[in-house]
């Protein structure tokens, strides 16, 4: 009986939270209304020259190989289901090492992080985080 | 065995007490068995945390560059300069299929192929875990934290990123359906198709802000995980079960599949 009583009582915390139920639990999954940092000094005057940053090379592989997003990762539209901000699509890569030109900037809240616009040879202009990227002269 | 003296062994999804990591591995394949943790600690002098597993996890999932997609120390040295890049998909793997539902299914395949019969507790939580974000541990209290407070479990563990590529658009709310899927599964295969249903209703569904594509997807994925744990299906065709209910091009299933053998009590309107 015991055991029986303590697996409802196990099956209701469950249907009530479970649901997401944030109506009760004042939990944000994301951080919220945090204010945007200053822009990086080297992102006030646009557009200026980068290079992706090459963390390894494979001795089989060669570089990496690094997603251009559709859109910049901002706060997502849906908190209870998009964990990361809305990307859109990705519209092709960029290898390490290319070199690329930023055309723009955007703070994204669910990543806690700039992001930026590159034109990049061989892929539509998009959007990567700012720290993929080393700034060139 | 069920034990006809403990009430618990009739509620057929309390017979796992709802404690995943309470069951052994018979098989010895468990990715993350107890030999490998020896293993591991002989190697680093230390425990692996639920990150190593994770990485563990990874080099199982994508193929390395040596004999028959086998991990080198380069593929080691490569993932861990990327690994955040990796995990969260702003970057590629190379060898492993493109983003989207392909990858997502050649990775439960894979996976599966770990694990033996008697194992799909195991294979469940690897799924809540890789994919879901779902902290490993006692059922109830993973649960618990994704609900409450999912930010701060995918803060520490991200899920994996798989795409949406050929996904139904019906199922796709994110850019990153797979974690939901993940989640509901865990929910179907520890809780049973009523709690998973209702959990994926009130998560969902009216009492949140509505979203369709996340409903439909939650019920198929409750029905999945059920389906695992009633063996209708093995661990070997969850990735054909997920092929054959989430993807967009018509016609890849006919004749006998784990969907066509769905239970009318396993409701799943979504799924053709």
């Amino acid at each position: 009986m015991k055991i029986m009583l303590k697996l409802v009582v196990a099956s209701i915390l469950v249907l009530v939270q479970a649901g997401g139920c944030g109506l009760i639990f004042e939990t944000p999954p994301f951080p919220q209304n945090v204010p945007t940092p200053t822009p990086h000094v080297e992102l006030q005057t646009l557009p200026r020259n980068a290079r992706v940053r090459t963390k390894y090379v494979h001795p089989v592989w060669g570089p990496g190989e690094i997603y251009v997003w559709e859109l910049p990762g901002l706060t997502p539209s849906d908190l209870d289901s998009a964990y990361m901000g809305e990307r859109g699509n990705p519209l092709g890569t960029v290898l390490e090492g290319t070199e690329v030109t930023i055309v723009d900037y955007a703070w994204s809240e669910a990543d806690q992080e700039f992001w930026v616009r590159i034109r990049a040879p061989g892929v539509p202009e998009g959007w990567i985080f700012l720290s993929e990227l080393e700034l060139t002269p | 065995m069920p034990d006809p003296g403990n009430a618990l062994d009739y509620h057929r999804y309390a017979y796992v007490r709802f404690n995943p990591l309470k069951y052994t591995d018979p098989s010895g394949f468990d990715p993350i068995d107890a030999a490998w943790e020896q293993e591991f600690y002989r190697v680093h002098g230390r425990a692996p945390t639920d990150q190593d597993r994770r990485d563990r996890f990874f080099s199982i999932l994508f193929p390395g560059s040596g004999p028959d997609g086998s991990w080198t120390r380069a593929d080691w040295v490569n993932y861990h300069a990327r690994r955040e890049g990796l995990w969260r998909g702003s970057e590629t793997w190379p060898g492993a299929p493109p983003a989207g539902l392909d990858r997502f299914v050649a990775h439960l395949q894979r996976l599966a192929s770990y694990y033996a019969p008697g194992e799909e507790n195991l294979y469940a939580q690897a799924i809540g875990f890789i994919w879901g974000g779902v902290p490993l541990g006692h059922a109830i209290f993973a649960a618990w934290q994704m609900a409450t407070n999912p930010g701060a479990a995918w803060a520490q563990y991200e899920p994996l990123f798989e795409g949406t590529a050929n996904w139904k658009p019906a199922l796709v709310d994110d850019l990153n359906p797979s974690h939901h899927y993940a989640g509901l599964f865990y929910m179907g295969y520890f809780f049973g198709p009523a709690v998973g249903y209702v959990s994926n209703w009130l998560r969902d569904g009216p009492l949140s802000d509505p979203s369709i594509p996340d409903l439909n997807l939650g019920y198929i994925a409750v029905s999945h995980g059920a389906m695992l744990y009633d063996g209708i299906i093995s661990p070997a065709e969850v990735g054909s079960a997920v092929l054959y209910a989430l993807d967009v091009r018509p016609g890849l299933w006919a004749g006998d599949s784990p969907g066509l053998r769905v239970p009318w009590y396993y409701f799943q309107p979504w799924a053709r």
